[in-house]
């Protein structure tokens, strides 16, 4: 959890407004294209009849109350009713119709981002923290959403009203209305100034949240460690700071955002008096009369709402912005395993495996992990990889599910190169058991289920005994309906690693691959995956991370893997057989400081010679 | 009710600022109470009077309160979302400061994505509130207070008219906030849901690319995200049909005025100036009760939000410190287990540890053996107080670890867990994880003694080498190492290992050896072994079986025992043994 990690928060910058981003980000309504016009022509609806409110009023007093008349103010009270109903018909329709276009949107928008995610490379997660991924599909969508549920009804219901309100005021007097105008430009200065300090508050807002999420992720993830190592305070602090940064970038925006109101406010307000002050005059001379005063600074009050409130949307779009933009950064990465133009479907394989002058590196500017690996397996045999860490057997495996692409050579299953095969073709004929068991919450049946979507009842206990994890599955209650979560206690890491080889074992595959995962199980299970494993190797192409003597002996080869190249190749008697060999050392290294061996009887190693013979 | 008022014990400590909103929200509002009047001024003084210096001077006022009330709005709106921010902040540094002393029963059985999402969206539902709903509550509740009394002074007769539907407006407005309350939770459920889903896709997307299970993902994400667009619907249809019923009663009421009053005006019984200071006097009154639906549903999202949010806080705490609780001094390491009885809470709750006794001498090392489920995983999870025995006691140097502090028993405890968790940071920082403060020749040290020195020297930045979450980019016998090198730089006591047999290549297999000979000297070191040098190293081996010690002694005391140690000796680690001499036989060969 170092600073490293968390997205750095800028100083306030200058940049133009970017239209192309908004631009993309109205794409999004596109599909709603019918329900947005017909809402807008709702909310347009309710601003007209609440514009006729102050002309209605106007025709009260003049033509009913001052003459005294009292059916013109009847008659203006029912059609006040009228408009009333209308306008909450309205109302209902607007609600209705944006909150569910808004709604749709967030999902569309979610679902997209997801979906795409999906078919992201590795590469791309490779120390992208979890929470950091999850801020963007979560929040930063939401933040969306709020814009168009609640700021599209602004500006549109607003933008009409102000329309409406302008045509009005220049329509009754056009001294009055250019008088009162006087004061927008100045509004319109205020809002371009402010715009680069809610902008970089909001884009500092979404970091900072992206920050506390990954922290969160991390630490939750992780608390077992923390809580065993006592560094609760510590975590709690680098918190702190993550927390106060929240705050920090979320006052800069603001602060920002509230200078808005009270400048249109006051601005507005002056606006008003003058208009007063000149109205008063032209009725003083007769030009027009009292309620056209009032109705005037009526309407004029009414011009300074929709100016406020769309200013501040202004800077919830800002703030839409700022999370489109790291939408739209992850909806740009391009999948870099992209099936090929033209790719066919793998036909069903047999196994045979060949890797064509691999050369491999992680990054550009990376060491090369893979240099120059040539070796064809056939369909049944059973390889194991050896060699330190590091030397390149995890590569070597990536590059076979094609995880990744090699910068140089060519992987080859039964001679169709993998590059031009349909990706899910490939690896649904392919098992990998990962070193760590990666459970997903549900029960038991789901997650070995999890490699076969259609497999029966049937098939998912039977994979469960040939592995022997029908034994602890069948304690638990409710059986296979067990649910399994997170880190539930109720299950151990070598149960864990059981249920995914149940998992590996249903897909049947014709080319398995174990990753260093035949670790942490007890004695008695770990004797039966030994037996298991035999039946699970049986008839496949298997690629094993060995570590243990028993499977890298029951190999049919072993890779002996050094520095990305692959230093010696054969069985095991072969190879312990080259006097200078690396295997050779290997294996003695390993067990040379162990000075039990002499003291292993000799009739016991007699009799092992001849588990050994046969 | 009992969620708003504790959310609101988190606005206690800004009881100034809260004073201050109020302040510049009741001076905002006299101002904005005049205007009105001053505007009235302007016509029945000035207008009506023709009189063109009262135009200019209440004019002139008139922009003068404008400014004032503006710098008041400043204050209240600046105020109003530092209250919200405040309260987000110090709801989330509670929350995260449970998290860290919440035991592992919490975390078996809370999801990750879900406790994000508690600690993300339901925060922010509350600030929601806290900042703009309350001070919009507090302000409307004003307005509409004032507004009613001016009125009620000008003419009470029309101001009683025109008040008459706002009882229906009340009624109305009570039906809705009890429909969408149980919206809001719904909608607050399957967000922590969705977020579940999502951390564990993301957690997972190696399992979920190597079975090509994509789409089944897709799908499996999209009946989440249908199910939270289905609920927020649901919310927004309660609202569609509220909130137009709610602004066509306000229409009502300056129907009445219009009627009303104007028949008043006409019969002489007010005077126009009034009649035009009432219309505006009644967007006053209208505009906080029109905006009261939206107010109750921000409310009710917050007071959805508010359970998730305290059902962590709230969280009994199962490694509870008592009060008296000293710290522990430097041990010497003599453990005893009296009778001690055990289940896991999120379990079916059965005893995994039945009535266990042991004691293990200070710098001891301990072999425990024993098949899944005999209770070899509680007893390590007890020592360092992960769990507490639901009977006996557990003592260290012959005190009662419940009656020292949890840190203090903690720091002299080592723990290398079977897997390893590093963090997305330095593998310097990953080292000194217990140890912060570590010296980087101190770090060093460490891992040249874990064995761990070499490959890290290798990496391309060496200690400042970056590893990813989860530590991707190490191999299983790299990340073991960095393990046991930070269990090393804290120079605990007590060292607790589960081993990881042999995820570990042969050349790592050997290291690794050396490196846990290194760590276990002088420690007591208890060890759930898988190696067969492991159980021949140990001072004393000891098998449990269905939580309790079956077998203790040495391993060739057991072996001639012919019981359940020569049992697992003869399935698990005689191969090894057959591994052994064949290498002698290879060796001799050579």
């Amino acid at each position: 959890m170092s600073d490293e990690q968390y997205e750095e928060l800028q100083e306030v910058e200058q940049r133009p407004f970017d239209y192309g981003l908004l631009k993309r980000m109205l794409r999004y309504t596109i599909p709603y294209r019918k329900q947005l016009a017909l809402a807008t022509v709702v909310i347009a609806i309710g601003s007209i009849l609440r514009l006729t409110e102050p002309y209605l009023l106007r025709t009260a007093i003049d033509l009913g109350i001052t003459p005294g008349n009292m059916r013109v103010v009847n008659t203006v009270a029912i059609l006040w009713l009228v408009f009333q109903l209308l306008g909450a018909g309205a109302e209902y329709v607007r609600i209705h119709i944006l909150n569910r276009t808004g709604q749709n949107l967030l999902y569309d928008m979610r679902q997209e981002l997801f979906t795409h995610l999906q078919w992201l490379s590795l590469r791309f997660y490779d120390g992208r923290p979890v929470g950091r991924i999850m801020a963007r599909v979560t929040n930063d969508v939401e933040t969306i959403n709020d814009l168009i549920n609640s700021g599209l009804v602004t500006i549109i219901s607003q933008a009409v009203s102000l329309v409406g309100i302008v045509i009005i005021l220049f329509v009754v007097n056009v001294r009055l209305a250019l008088l009162a105008m006087l004061v927008v430009p100045g509004m319109a200065w205020v809002v371009v100034r402010l715009r680069p300090r809610m902008e970089t508050g909001w884009r500092n807002v979404r970091k900072a949240n992206s920050n506390i999420n990954a922290n969160l992720n991390e630490t939750i993830t992780g608390i077992r460690v923390s809580q065993a190592f006592c560094r609760e305070n510590t975590n709690i602090l680098s918190f702190e700071k993550l927390n106060n940064n929240y705050y920090d970038a979320f006052m800069g925006a603001i602060r920002a955002e509230v200078l808005i109101w009270p400048t249109v406010d006051v601005l507005g307000t002056v606006g008003s008096a003058l208009v007063l002050w000149a109205g008063a005059r032209m009725v003083l001379n007769d030009v027009i009369t009292v309620g056209y005063v009032l109705a005037f600074t009526d309407y004029l009050f009414r011009f300074w709402e929709p100016i406020s409130a769309i200013s501040r949307v202004y800077s919830r779009v800002l703030s839409a912005m700022a999370s489109a933009e790291r939408i739209f950064e992850y909806l740009d990465t391009q999948p870099e395993i992209l099936d090929a133009e033209g790719a066919q479907p793998l036909p069903p394989i047999k196994g045979q495996v060949t890797m064509e002058n691999i050369s491999f590196r992680y990054k550009e500017d990376d060491r090369w992990v893979l240099k120059d690996i040539n070796f064809t397996i056939q369909p049944g045999q059973t390889v194991a990889l050896v060699g330190p860490t590091g030397a390149g057997k995890t590569s070597i495996i990536n590059l076979l599910m094609r995880f990744y692409d090699p910068q140089q050579g060519r992987v080859l299953i039964d001679g169709h190169d993998l590059a031009q095969v349909q990706l899910p073709s490939v690896r649904s004929q392919i098992a990998l058991v990962l070193q760590e068991s990666f459970l997903f919450s549900g029960t038991i049946a789901d997650n070995i289920r999890y490699s076969r979507l259609d497999a029966s009842q049937e098939d998912i206990e039977r994979a469960a005994q040939a592995v022997q994890a029908d034994r602890f599955i069948m304690k638990y209650a409710d059986g296979y309906a067990h649910e399994v979560g997170e880190r539930g206690s109720n299950i151990s890491v070598g149960q864990r690693q059981l249920i995914s080889f149940a998992r590996a074992l249903l897909a049947d595959p014709r080319i398995l691959i174990l990753d260093e995962a035949t670790s942490s199980v007890d004695s008695q299970t770990e004797r039966a995956i030994q037996e298991a494993m035999h039946t699970l190797l049986e008839g496949r192409t298997t690629f094993i991370i060995a570590h243990r003597l028993s499977t890298i002996q029951r190999a049919d080869t072993i890779f002996v893997i050094e520095d990305g190249r692959i230093v010696e190749q054969g069985r095991h008697e072969e190879l312990l057989a080259m006097p200078e060999g690396r295997y050779a050392h290997l294996y003695q290294r390993q067990f040379a400081s162990w000075e039990i061996q002499r003291q292993v009887g000799a009739a016991e190693a007699e009799g092992c010679r001849d588990i050994i013979v046969e | 009710m009992a969620i708003l008022r504790r959310m609101s014990s988190y606005l206690k400590p800004y009881l100034s600022s809260l004073v201050l909103l109020l302040v510049c929200m009741v001076a905002g509002l006299l101002a904005e109470l005049f205007m009105p009047r001053i505007l009235g001024y302007v016509i029945d003084r000035g207008i009506s009077q023709r009189s063109m210096p009262n135009v200019l001077r209440y004019a002139g006022l008139l922009a003068l309160l404008a400014v004032v009330r503006a710098a008041l709005r400043y204050g209240q709106m600046i105020t109003q979302e530092r209250l919200g921010q405040e309260t987000v902040r110090s709801l989330r540094r509670d929350l995260y400061a449970r998290l860290q002393q919440l035991s592992f029963t919490f975390y078996s059985v809370n999801n990750t994505g879900d406790l994000m999402s508690r600690l993300t969206n339901d925060v922010s539902a509350i600030m929601d509130f806290f900042g703009f709903g309350i001070s919009e509550m507090m302000s409307s509740i004003l307005i509409f207070t004032g507004t009613l009394v001016m009125l009620l002074i000008a003419d009470w007769r029309l101001a009683l008219v025109v008040c008459a539907p706002i009882p229906v407006l009340m009624f109305f407005a009570f039906r809705f906030s009890g429909v969408v309350g149980p919206a809001w939770e719904k909608i607050r459920e399957q967000m922590g849901k969705l977020s579940t889903t999502l951390q564990e896709n993301i957690s997972g997307v190696r399992v979920v690319k190597s079975y090509g299970r994509e789409h089944h993902e897709i799908h499996k994400f999209a009946d989440m995200n249908e199910s939270t667009l289905d609920a927020n619907i649901d919310r927004a249809d309660i609202e569609a049909r509220t909130f137009p019923v709610m602004s066509f009663i306000t229409g009502i009421s300056f129907l009445l005025l219009y009627w009303y009053g104007g028949r008043r005006v006409i019969n002489g019984q007010l005077s126009m100036g009034t009649f035009f200071s009432f219309n505006w006097y009644l967007w006053s009154l209208i505009y906080p009760v029109r905006f009261l639906g939206f107010l109750i549903s921000l409310a009710q999202k917050a007071i959805a939000s508010g359970p998730r949010v305290f059902a962590v806080l709230d969280s009994k705490l199962e490694i509870p410190e008592a009060a008296d609780s000293q710290p522990l001094p430097v041990i010497q390491g003599l453990i005893r287990f009296e009778d001690v009885h055990f289940a896991f809470e999120d379990g079916d709750g059965t005893p995994v540890l039945r009535g266990l006794n042991l004691e293990i001498q200070p710098g001891q090392v301990v072999a425990v053996l024993g098949g899944t489920g005999s209770g070899k995983s509680s007893l390590i999870n007890l020592i360092p107080r992960f769990y507490d025995p639901q009977e006996g006691r557990i003592t260290v140097d012959g005190t009662d670890l419940r009656r020292v502090t949890l840190n203090s028993l903690r720091q002299q405890i080592g723990i290398v867990p079977q897997e390893t968790y590093l963090f997305s940071d330095t593998v310097r920082n990953n080292i000194a994880f217990g140890r912060p403060d570590a010296t980087d020749a101190e770090v060093e040290a460490a891992a040249q003694a874990a064995q761990a020195h070499e490959f890290i020297a290798q990496l391309p930045k060496g200690y400042e080498t970056r590893v990813g979450e989860r530590g991707l980019g190490l191999s299983g016998g790299q990340k073991q190492r960095i393990a046991i090198a930070r269990a090393l730089l804290t120079d605990p006591r007590i060292l607790i290992l589960d081993e990881a047999t042999s995820s570990v290549d042969a050349e790592t297999e050997h290291t690794l050896q050396l490196a846990l000979d290194e760590v276990m000297r002088g420690r007591t070191s208890i060890v759930i072994a898988q190696r067969l040098s492991t159980v021949r190293n140990a001072d004393v081996v000891m098998v449990l079986k269905d939580g309790l010690v079956v077998e203790r002694g040495t391993h060739e005391e057991l072996l001639a025992q012919g019981g359940e140690y020569a049992r697992i000796y003869n399935l698990q680690l005689r191969p090894q043994e057959v591994i052994n001499a064949q290498l002698d036989l290879g060796s001799a060969s050579l």
